[in-house]
């Protein structure tokens, strides 16, 4: 049977994201996180997160009706 | 109902299958030594662009049910056995990669959507594209049994590969056909975009991460509504751009010619994909050491020139019967071509629309820095397109701050940039779509360039990204749909919301039913054609199209309804304008009287 999307996943991956993205061969040993860049990244998620949070979420229409609905009550 | 939908179904299988066999025929092209999936993408996408320009060129002569089933039913046959294949594999596949289940999950769930919500009656005014002019082509196409610009609306002359898929579905599938046929190209462009992060490197999950994070992308969804084409459109773009990461010998260019080609001959902005192609190309040339130079060139006249043949029955067309191959005419090309139909003003005043609906996002330097953070947070200054969810913002930065090694990587970052800076200029959200795509790939490069060397802290928050793009991309999704899904759901809801919905729904009812209606004469310019079953009249269309000669104003047809062959007049008190028929006008009896409508009956 001819797989559907060509080669199977890799085998060792160190988490169960990187099996799911199915890494190179090369990535199969994860070398060490470098610390500036290990910062570097989890800062620009937490602030792609955040914007999400306060923009989409926080300032809903939705939202903002039930924060006033709290703000009359308490 | 159910037979409705029953007949819906079936017609989409039948075009679904006439497609596979097409594209079976065009195997050599691509060869046999690509993967399974990008032979099934290139086939059906293949296959159904040929399959609607071939019925296009013949429709200019002749285009009657009897045409259809003559050039479907030989090409589902030959299409039964390769569909088959393609979905015994696609079977295997998801048994043997049943890991990726929430990605599985949200992907089923927009095409459930998109297949359910498809089966809802076509509603809505002038202002829905898919009743503008998406369908009212072919319905004319298919009572007139010719193929023909509509010359009330000049946006029915616009290239029609799809259109002319959706007249071959509204013949045999009735009306409900287009709507569900919107599940084939939403999930071939699925597929192709799992195609292309396949070649981009990515792994089996990796791909399946694609597909989730593209499906539920709002602004991708957009183009995939009833009667939209752009998905369609955006399939064939990321088919040629896999050839593109791949391209070794003549064939290779002829296969991403046919799609370039196909993509010019279903929208305008095709145009623009060629050179940004050839652009990408030529980078990915210089990269591989920029040997043997004048093959390259050879190799992309080829290209050219086989694009430009696959798109030329759209362009030859419009030049023959509207003075114009692209129509309507852009100011710039009018030293060059004389366009039948409509004047200087109108072509000024929807330009100037195309302009205004861009001006949502801004349009100096700091706007197009901002296009990334826009494009992601600022969804509603982008006409309903609901955004492209967190994670190409999230990851694709990241895939510069590790270091994108792979030159296919390289390449298709290079690619969204050329392609997003050339639509920069325009603007519509939709036109986009193919960028939606590959930053989806991106995307999910970046995130497991990311994986591989941060910590636990970085994946925690890698999750968060990715659940937060899908689940409330699948949200706005199901949302948008909601009232569709009521109406399949509920027939008396639909029913009972019938009038709302449809723009004067009573008059085009009388029309519809009354044996004596031949061919009616529509003044206001704003009511969509769409719903008359009956030839009709409309001296000026949507776009100011003036649609007989010397006539500026519609009324100043009226005195000559007789001689036009004009049997009914439909007037209306519309949201532009007010009734139009002057009080006791001679020749003329009014039959429907109710708010805001109006039928006459020539005397």
């Amino acid at each position: 049977m001819p797989r559907f999307f060509g080669a199977r996943r890799k085998a060792g991956m160190p988490t169960s994201q990187k099996k799911t993205l199915g890494a190179h061969a090369s990535e199969g040993r994860r070398p060490k996180p470098r610390r500036a860049l290990n910062v570097a990244a989890n800062t620009w998620l937490l602030l792609v997160l955040g914007a999400f949070l306060w923009l989409r979420i926080w300032q809903s229409e939705s939202i903002t009706h039930l924060r006033q609905i709290f703000a009359r009550h308490f | 109902m159910t037979f409705l939908y029953a007949r819906a179904i079936a017609a989409v299988a039948v075009v679904a299958l006439a497609g596979a066999g097409a594209g079976r025929c065009l195997a050599p092209v691509w060869g046999r030594e690509r993967s399974g999936l990008e032979q099934a993408v290139f086939a059906m996408l293949g296959g159904l662009g040929i399959l609607g320009t071939l019925l296009f060129i013949i429709g200019q002569f002749y285009f009657t049910r009897a045409l259809l089933a003559a050039v479907l039913v030989p090409a589902a046959a030959l299409g039964i056995a390769p569909a088959k294949e393609f979905v015994a594999r696609g079977w295997h596949f998801c048994r043997e990669h049943a890991g990726a289940k929430a990605a599985a999950g949200a992907i089923a769930l927009v095409l459930l959507i998109t297949a359910v919500a498809g089966l809802a009656e076509v509603r809505g005014d002038w202002e829905n594209d898919a009743v503008a002019y998406h369908l009212l082509g072919p319905r004319v196409w298919l009572r007139d049994a010719v193929i023909r610009p509509v010359p009330d609306n000049c946006h029915t002359a616009f290239p029609q590969t799809a259109e002319v898929l959706f007249a071959a579905l509204l013949s045999i599938g009735g009306d409900r056909a287009p709507g569900f046929f919107a599940v084939l190209p939403l999930g071939l462009f699925l597929l192709a975009v799992a195609a292309l992060a396949r070649r981009a490197g990515l792994g089996a999950y990796g791909a399946w991460w694609c597909m989730a994070l593209a499906a539920s992308m709002p602004a991708v969804y957009a183009g995939a509504r009833t009667g939209f084409i752009d998905v369609w459109y955006a399939s064939l773009v990321i088919a040629a751009v896999i050839l593109l990461l791949d391209l070794r010998g003549p064939t290779d260019f002829a296969a991403l010619a046919l799609f370039c080609g196909l993509a010019m001959g279903t929208k305008y902005t095709g145009l623009l994909v060629a050179p940004a192609l050839a652009f990408t190309s030529f980078y990915l040339w210089k990269k591989s050491g920029g040997r043997n130079g004048r093959e390259f060139l050879a190799h992309w006249t080829l290209a050219g020139g086989v694009a430009c043949l696959v798109a030329s029955p759209f362009y030859l067309r419009n030049w023959i019967l509207l003075g114009s191959p692209i129509y309507p005419t852009p100011e710039a090309l009018l030293r060059f071509f004389h366009p039948k139909y409509l004047p200087l003003a109108a072509i000024r005043e929807f330009q100037e629309y195309i302009w205004q609906r861009g001006a949502g996002l801004g349009r100096g330097p700091l706007a197009y820095l901002a296009l990334p953070f826009n494009l992601t947070y600022q969804t509603s200054r982008f006409h309903g397109a609901g955004g492209i969810g967190l994670a190409p913002l999230g990851f694709a930065p990241l895939l510069l701050l590790f270091g994108a090694r792979e030159k296919s990587t390289k390449a298709l970052a290079l690619l969204a940039w050329v392609m997003t800076s050339l639509w920069f200029l325009q603007q519509e959200s939709r036109f986009l779509i193919p960028v939606y795509g590959i930053a989806a790939v991106l995307a999910v490069l970046g995130w497991r360039a990311m994986l591989a060397r941060t910590g636990r802290m970085a994946a925690a928050l890698a999750l968060g990204v990715v659940a937060i793009s899908i689940s409330y991309g699948c949200f706005m999704i199901a949302s948008a749909r909601s009232e569709e899904l009521r109406r399949v759901m509920s027939p008396a809801h639909a029913e009972r919301v019938r009038a709302q919905q449809i723009p004067y729904l009573a008059s085009f009812e009388y029309l519809n039913g009354t044996a004596a209606v031949r061919k009616v004469l529509i003044l206001d310019r704003s009511v969509p054609p769409y719903y008359l079953e009956r030839d009709y009249l409309k001296p000026i269309g949507q776009w100011d199209e003036q649609v007989l000669p010397g006539v500026t104003r519609a009324v100043d047809a009226l005195p000559h309804a007789k001689e036009l062959g004009v049997t009914h007049v439909l007037d209306v008190q519309s949201t532009i304008a007010p009734f139009q028929v002057p009080p006791n006008f001679p020749g003329l009896e009014l039959v429907v009287d109710l708010p805001g409508q109006r039928v006459y009956r020539v005397l």
